[in-house]
């Protein structure tokens, strides 16, 4: 595969990604007290994002709650 | 050495080049391209002073311009996003299973690659399932797999659906209705017992209650440009259909519609520049060149008087073996020289076997679309499946290729030659 048909590939399956199995993409500047390399880690790693994903819903809750 | 021979020598040496891929194919026939000129001056077939007539008048210019007008013209319809929302929308009204999503989403890419580049519609279907089957948490292998199989057999479906089929249409003189007529019912059948076949394999996934709850329409990012572009796109087909009572040839209606859609169907024309396939369009314009000098040199005679002597031991199934033949040469290399050779060719063995040209003309056709799925390398289709397979963790090995798709291929070939001997017989 090409490297243009690569990131043709690439740019579909995020659009489609984005449509089917929807997501957000959040910049979170490393914290002071946090090391670089383990900072870094959380990116791939499947029991934090598990974790932000329960608080996104406690999140949402609380903010509808806090409408009514 | 005698002219002949030369040119022989010319013909192998891009043989060479091709079977092992040493240069890109575009640049290997640039170089048998040039050769041919050089030593066509030579040995007296082409002369100085009027070289370039000579030359020009050895390429198809209708289907070159044919082929860079329908290129544009589906780049920018598939850049609006029009079949990423058909797919989107049928696997949300099909739901239910994967296996269920897979078989509408196979029969589409047949569909897709009516219009579109095989290149093309790998790269929508291959991100289409992706996607999918990470929402039902199924393994989307096998569905990739196949979907690369059935863009060969779209690839029979329309005169604009594929290279080979644009060279033997312009031989034969079809019109777009003349071979719809034709290749349209072989490939609707093909594609019915493919699914069948498909349905079966896939086995029994587990249930997923899933539902698809994307709306199809966030994938098209301009209303007002995709509809636009469809409008031009479908006027097109319309002009092809009735390309007889206008009188313009193909490559001129094509031109006119890719003209318009670039000014009224798209944002980006830069970007739909660079994403055509120039490499093919070089690479057949050049293969005219060869292909002339291969005549011209007597080479195509003598290849042909000695497949005559083949197709004399039994007519009938000559147009059949003719089809095996393509097929088996298209599963390693560019189905475009195998056609743009054995064209010609057939037209010597018509004559002389009394053989339909028509006939052969099909089963080479039929041959050169549907071989490209006998190996991961035979199609540029197959080549890409294989690509997002290994991105996506899930590497296919020439051995679980033949295994997964040789039975399939199979039957198509099968049914393409019961077609062959139904057409001799009608």
């Amino acid at each position: 595969m090409s490297e243009e048909v690569r990131k043709k590939y690439e740019e579909l399956k995020s659009k489609i990604e984005k449509t089917v199995n929807p997501y957000i993409t959040i910049r979170i500047p490393i914290p002071e007290e946090a090391d670089k390399r383990e900072f870094l880690e959380l990116e791939k790693d499947q029991e934090f994002i598990e974790h932000v994903k329960e608080e996104a819903i406690v999140w949402i809750a609380q903010k509808r709650s806090r409408k009514k | 050495m005698t002219v002949t021979s030369i040119f022989i020598l010319i013909f192998a040496l891009i043989l060479v080049l091709l079977v092992t891929e040493r240069y890109h194919r575009s640049v290997a026939a640039l170089i048998g391209a040039l050769l041919t000129i050089l030593f066509g001056i030579e040995y007296g077939l082409f002369h100085l002073p009027s070289i370039l007539d000579e030359v020009v008048s050895l390429i198809d210019v209708n289907t070159i311009l044919l082929a860079i007008g329908v290129m544009i013209l589906a780049e920018a319809v598939a850049r609006t996003g029009f079949f990423e929302f058909i797919g989107l929308g049928l696997a949300k009204l099909v739901g239910g299973s994967f296996r269920r999503v897979s078989i509408i989403l196979i029969i589409l890419t047949v569909f897709i690659t009516a219009f579109v580049t095989t290149i093309t519609a790998m790269v929508i279907m291959g991100a289409l399932t992706i996607s999918l089957a990470r929402r039902f948490k199924a393994d989307p292998s096998r569905t990739i797999v196949y979907e690369a199989i059935m863009t060969n057999v779209g690839g029979l479906m329309l005169m604009i659906s594929s290279i080979p089929n644009l060279i033997v249409a312009s031989h034969l003189d079809l019109e777009f209705l003349e071979f719809v007529e034709i290749s349209l019912p072989l490939a609707l059948l093909i594609t019915l017992a493919s699914a069948l076949y498909i349905f079966i394999a896939l086995g029994r996934q587990p249930m997923s209650l899933r539902k698809i709850e994307a709306n199809p329409w966030t994938v098209i990012e301009d209303k007002s440009t995709f509809y636009r572009a469809m409008i031009i796109f479908v006027s097109a087909i319309v002009l092809f259909i009735f390309r007889d009572f206008i009188g313009a040839p193909l490559g001129l209606i094509a031109l006119g519609c890719a003209v318009a859609v670039l000014a009224l169907g798209s944002k980006e024309p830069e970007s739909i520049f660079s994403s055509i396939d120039w490499g093919t369009i070089f690479f057949l314009t050049s293969f005219y060149v060869i292909v002339g000098g291969l005549e011209k040199s007597g080479v195509l005679e003598l290849l042909a008087n000695g497949i005559f002597q083949i197709s004399e031991i039994e007519p009938t199934a000559f147009p059949v073996a003719n089809m095996w033949v393509c097929a088996t040469a298209s599963s390693i290399i560019d189905n475009i020289p195998i056609t743009m050779i054995l064209i010609p060719i057939m037209k010597y063995v018509s004559r002389f076997a009394h053989i339909p040209l028509r006939i052969l003309g099909w089963s080479m056709v039929f041959g050169a679309n549907l071989g490209g799925s006998l190996t991961p390398i035979g199609a540029p289709s197959c080549i890409i499946a294989v690509g997002i397979l290994r991105r996506e963790g899930k590497p296919i090995s020439w051995g679980e290729w033949f295994r997964k798709c040789l039975p399939l291929v199979s039957i198509q070939l099968l049914l393409a030659s019961f077609y062959i001997l139904f057409l001799l017989k009608a």
